[in-house]
Order: C-alpha cells, then structure tokens, then sequence
C-alpha cells in the first residue's frame, strides 16, 4: 500500500467502487454508450429501450449487488468474530439450508397441487418464493436463538447451526428424490443464485431491511472489537457476552434471510471477503476493518457481476460458481497462509 | 486494626459451591470474612479442585454464592449488572487467546470500554491512561506491536495494562505466573507487588508458585476443601502450620524451616550413608531420587561413603571397595547391584 492512513485507504475503495457502478451499468448484451447512460440517470431523453434496459434491469441489478456484497460480507465478518471461526461465513447457522427447505418444498409442492414449477419461479409466484424462503430461514434462525439462549458458550451454538443446516440439507435432498425433474431443475436454477431477477418492487423491501442490518453491524463494532479477545475476556470489560451475541445472531439471520430470499443462496463472498479486508488493513479492529469489508464486498461482487455477464455475449453465468472461482483462491491463500510456521511446540 | 472505609474487598458469611438439581448444594467452604485492603497483594493458595477459581469467580460476581454477601468498595456484586461491575473490577485470565493483526495499544485501549461510548472512541485522556498503563508494565515500545508477536511473558503485561487501564481499585488475577520462564515469574510478581504499592490498588491473584508467593505478597489466603479459609502473613501462616494442613499429602511434606515442599521417599531401598558433611547433599539427593533410601543403619551390606579427595565417593558392597569421581557411574552401579542381587538391600 502506498500509504497506511486508513482514510486513503477507503476513498481509495470508493473510487474503485464508484468506477465499478458505472462499469456495471455500461456492460450487458446490449451496448449503450455511456454519454447516454448518463443522461437517462440524469433524467434526460434517450431511446426508450435504453432507458428501460438501463433503470429497469441493470440498476436494479447493480444497486443489488452493492447492497447484497456488503450485506453478506459483513454478515460473514460477524459470524468470523462470533465464533473466532476463521471458516464461518453469513450462513453458517444453516440460514441458507433453511431458504433452500422453504423454497425446496414450495417448488416440489407447487408441481404435486397441479401447477406449474414455472409459474412459481416467474411472475406472479414471486412473492410466494420470497415468502417460503424467509420463512424457512426465519424458522432455523429462531431455532438457533432459541438454543444461544439456553447455551453458555457460541462454539455450541455454531455446531449446533451446523446441524440444523445438515438436517435442512437433507430433508431438501429427500424432496428432491422425490420431485420430478422440471421441479428440481427448477430449485437448483434458484439454488445457482441470482442478482439480476431483482426487481424494483422486491428491492424496496430488500433495500431498506439490508440497509438497517448494514447499519446495526457498524453499531455493533464495539462489542465484536471486545469478542476478538474471546468471551471470558470480553465479560471481564463488561460485555454482555449473551446479549451482543443474540443481537450478531439476529442481524445476521434478517440479513442473509431477507438476502437469500431475493437472490438466493450466494456462497463465499462472506466467507472471504472478511479475510480480503483484515489483510487490505493490516488490523482485526472493526472500526477499520467493517467499513473495509463492506465496500469491498460491494466491489467484489459487482466485478463478480461483470464477469458473470460474460461481456460480448448474451450467456449469463450463475453468480455462485461466479463468486466460488473469486472466493475459493481466496480462502485456501488464507489457510495456507496461516499455517505456513506454525508448528506443535510454539 | 484497619479502618472500615479501606476495605475494598469484603466478603461475609460467604459460602461457595454449586447449586445441584434434585440434590443437595455442593459446598466447596464456608468463610466468615473475607476482605483485601488498599496496597494489599493477596495470594490464593491451595491444592488443584480446592476451590480457588470457584472463589475468584464468586468474587467477581460470575457466580452466585450459595450464601453471603460480596461488595466492592462499598457496592455490592450481582452478576447481572457487568458494566458497572467492570468499573470495580479488572480480571486478568491465564488463557492466552490468539488475535491476529491487532496491536498491543489495540488491547490496552480495551480496558477504557466500560467508559467510552458506543464507538469504542478512545479520548485524549483514555490515550493517556493508556500510555500510564504501558509504561508501568513496561511495555512503553511495544504499542505498535501485534499481540501474536508478543513472548508469553510481555503477552501476561500487555493483558496486566489492559487491567491497569480499566481504572479499578481491585485486581483478580488467575494464576499470572503459568506458562512462563522463571525470570518472568519473578519479574511479574515484582510488578504485582509494586503496582500495589505505587498505584494503592488491590491485587488478588491465585497460584501455584508457593516460593515466590511467600516472597512477595502480602497476605495469604490459604484454601482446602471443606475448611475455612486461612488467612494471614505468609510467615505467620508458616509458623502455625497451616501449609501442612492445607497441602501436605501421602507424597510431599512441607518443611517448615525452608517454606518450601520436599517429596517424600519413605519406600526407597536401604543404603547406608556415612554422613561426614562433606558433599552430603548431592549424593543424598541422587539416591533418594533413583529410589534409594540413604540411613544410618551400619549393618547394611552396601555402604557409601565420601572420599578422602573432594568430590570422591567411596562404595562398599561386603567390604569389596570401588572409588568413584562423577555420582553417575556410582548411581548406574548401584542399580546394576539391584537388579543382579536384590538381597544386598534388605535390611538385615
């Protein structure tokens, strides 16, 4: 880095993050010179198809990525300093396994009741897709505070989310088996994740929750600066270690919930980009690294976006194995990293 | 007799233990008064499963006694209220957690978080009190540096500062000296006793070092399962002989005119030694520790003796005599004969 102030360092990401916006919104399969992508934004009169391309489909999709990256990677920073789990991420406590059980069986159910599995993931069986997957991940999410509430310490807590997620897992396998194809093509097409099936009526619902969750984790940077020291620690300088621990734990399930609901489960963004952001500043300190960790998820998933749009064609890529081929290196360069000297006798 | 205002500690008719379902309370001891004063460095000292950390987290307020009353500086404890308890009471813990990236000023400033506001942000006084802090530990260069760079020794001073830091007339520690290297042991326990006396705080500490605890800390409080805690000036304690009673077991003994603890060889095989003051202690101590018993008793068949040089030993074995300069070959000789003939150490 050439300097170590942390305030460079983060207009720094907001340039390149402000770069990337506008990089997102010029690509896509059809080509609209950016003098005109600024006069629609601007309110100005430009071809109506580029009009509605531009503020119907590609900035909802981009105002999403910027959102969801964010959410996400902070989610995962949370789950990171809950646990002292380098490998947790935003849906460690089974939340996604329990969008993916409420969708699984809205789909297979929507197909046994006569209609159609497309009807269910287009149009009008939207907002029932929505509803099944905050139910599902509301549901695992109530389990897992409902046991926080009765264990004393997180590592239980983490692997008994764990086991949730397994049980959800493979109640949704046993869907499957039992589903015709067209239903379980159709889950897995969901299960690929997707940002760019936002509309503007679903995001107004994504937007203000996810942004109050954004908010929440920055307040709660204090006491997740005391938890890096470990529970004990933190209650000798009088944290409450079950209280900010219900508060992570509830952030963090309407966070990745409402997120999965909408595009649903997108993997590894979580869980690497926290370590991006601890080695982009050199500190665990929330203060710095939280900001951090937001504004890069954003970026990350933006160029994740990009990418998947594979530019010059009309294909689009699932923005999971998008991110999993981003996200992959990053946490095996991790674990290398920092097993790399350690040995048995310190 | 000490005023009651300079009480910061105080504890009564305090009861310890665990409460137990469709069984009666487990008590681990009763105490009429417990209390630490201003300056005061108390030693927690007692065998493993006396009830050292249950009694250090009753006083904190971690854990609820089964009965009595713990107040500090005047407030009483209740578990639920942390952050008022975290400006009475800083605790120091043995466990030494990995933090990547984060500095030692980073953990210092830690100690503030009972005061600061919800941001966590450290004010030009909390910098000051932070320096303070590093500077009595002596850790003043350190700032700047990652905790997982720290030897275990600055590690235990960095987290002392944090304690420091967090502006509490008492201290507990558990067991500060664990992990480290004897000349850090001593270094921190010089520390403890001097904070104590240069920043009138009271340090309560449990541990296991019996001789340098004796050395340096102010009062003892001595814990055994099922009894009363003791209480006293080390010396004191010492001459009533309440180290026996709180530790002596089938296999050590505690020698009251050293105030250190020696095991016992009651069972080792006979030798006779011949005790002319010469480099007694030496050779004394290697028979005793391969399971010889050196006695007085002439009539044994093997027999060691000084020599007429220094650092000579002479055997016997039936009036058959052999000269040694170094104790191990003699050592190995001796076992050899044990092995071979296991009559020559019977007593006869």
């Amino acid at each position: 880095m050439i300097s170590k102030s942390p305030a460079f360092r983060i207009t720094l990401l907001l340039i390149i993050l402000l770069g990337l916006i506008g990089a997102d919104l010029l690509l896509g399969s059809v080509r609209i010179p950016l003098r005109d992508v600024f006069k629609i934004l601007t309110g100005g009169e430009s071809k109506a198809s580029w009009t509605y391309i531009l503020l119907n489909v590609r900035l909802p999709k981009t105002l999403t990525a910027l959102l969801v990256g964010a959410g996400l990677s902070l989610a995962g920073l949370m789950m990171q300093t809950l646990f002292r789990n380098p490998l947790a991420g935003p849906f460690v406590l089974g939340i996604s396994s329990g969008a993916s059980l409420g969708v699984a069986l809205l789909v297979m159910a929507s197909v046994w009741t006569g209609g159609t599995a497309l009807t269910v993931l287009s149009g009008a069986g939207q907002w029932s897709l929505v509803l099944a997957s905050v139910l599902g991940s509301t549901l695992v999410m109530l389990l897992v505070i409902l046991v926080s509430l009765r264990v004393a310490d997180s590592v239980s807590v983490l692997i008994i989310g764990i086991m949730f997620g397994s049980v959800t897992g493979a109640a949704v396998s046993v869907l499957q088996y039992f589903s015709d194809p067209d239903a379980v093509h159709s889950f897995l097409v969901w299960t690929f994740g997707s940002i760019s099936g936002v509309t503007w009526t679903q995001f107004r619902i994504l937007a203000p929750l996810v942004t109050v969750c954004i908010l929440a984790a920055f307040l709660l940077q204090k006491p997740l600066n005391a938890l890096l020291l470990g529970e004990h620690q933190a209650r000798a300088i009088g944290v409450s270690v079950k209280r900010n621990r219900l508060t992570v734990i509830l952030v963090t399930g309407v966070m990745a919930g409402v997120i999965t609901a909408f595009t649903g489960p997108i993997a590894f963004i979580g869980v690497a980009v926290p370590h991006l952001a601890r080695a982009l500043t050199g500190t665990s300190d929330h203060r710095l690294v939280s900001p951090v960790t937001a504004l890069s998820g954003s970026i990350l998933l933006l160029v994740c976006d990009m990418i998947a749009q594979l530019p010059l064609s009309n294909q689009v890529l699932p923005i999971n194995s998008v991110t999993a081929i981003f996200g992959a290196p990053v946490v095996i360069w991790m674990i290398v990293k920092n097993r790399r000297g350690q040995q048995i006798f310190q | 007799m000490i005023s009651h205002e300079n009480i910061i500690l105080s504890a009564e008719n305090l009861t310890i233990g665990y409460r137990r379902k469709g069984e009666p309370d487990l008590v681990l001891f009763s105490s009429q008064s417990l209390s630490s004063h201003p300056d005061e460095l108390v030693a927690l000292l007692g065998p493993n499963g006396s009830g050292k950390s249950t009694l250090l987290r009753t006083l904190a307020g971690l854990q609820a006694p089964l009965s009595g009353v713990v107040s500090i500086a005047g407030n009483p404890i209740r578990s639920s209220q942390i952050r008022q308890s975290a400006r009475l009471l800083s605790i120091v813990l043995t466990e030494r957690v990995e933090v990547r990236n984060f500095t030692v000023f980073q953990l210092v400033s830690l100690g503030r978080y009972p005061y600061n506001n919800w941001l966590g942000r450290i004010t030009r006084d909390d910098r000051l009190k932070i320096a303070n802090a590093l500077e009595q530990v002596g850790l003043s260069d350190y700032a700047g540096h990652y905790l997982h760079e720290l030897s275990d020794g600055e590690y235990q001073r960095a987290m002392i500062a944090k304690a420091l830091c967090q502006d509490t007339r008492l201290i507990f520690m558990d067991e500060p000296t664990a992990h480290l290297d004897l000349p850090n042991k001593v270094a921190i326990m010089r520390l403890l006793r001097r904070l104590t006396k240069e920043t009138g705080k009271s340090i309560l500490f449990s541990s296991h070092e019996l001789d340098l605890t004796l050395q340096t800390a102010d009062t003892l409080w001595l814990i055994r399962r099922g009894q009363p805690v003791r209480m006293g000036i080390p010396e004191d304690l010492i001459l009533e002989g309440a180290f026996e009673s709180t530790f002596n077991t089938a296999e050590v003994d505690f020698d009251r005119s050293t105030g250190s603890f020696r095991m016992q060889y009651k069972d080792g095989y006979p030798v006779y030694y011949e005790d002319n003051k010469q480099n007694g202690f030496w050779i004394q101590h290697a028979l005793r520790r391969v399971g010889f018993s050196p006695v007085t008793d002439s009539g044994l068949p093997v027999r060691v003796r000084p020599g007429e040089e220094p650092d000579t030993w002479i055997l016997s074995v039936n009036k058959k005599i052999s000269s040694f300069n170094r104790l191990a070959p003699l050592i190995k000789t001796l076992l050899d004969l044990l092995h071979s003939d296991p009559a020559l150490f019977k007593k006869a």
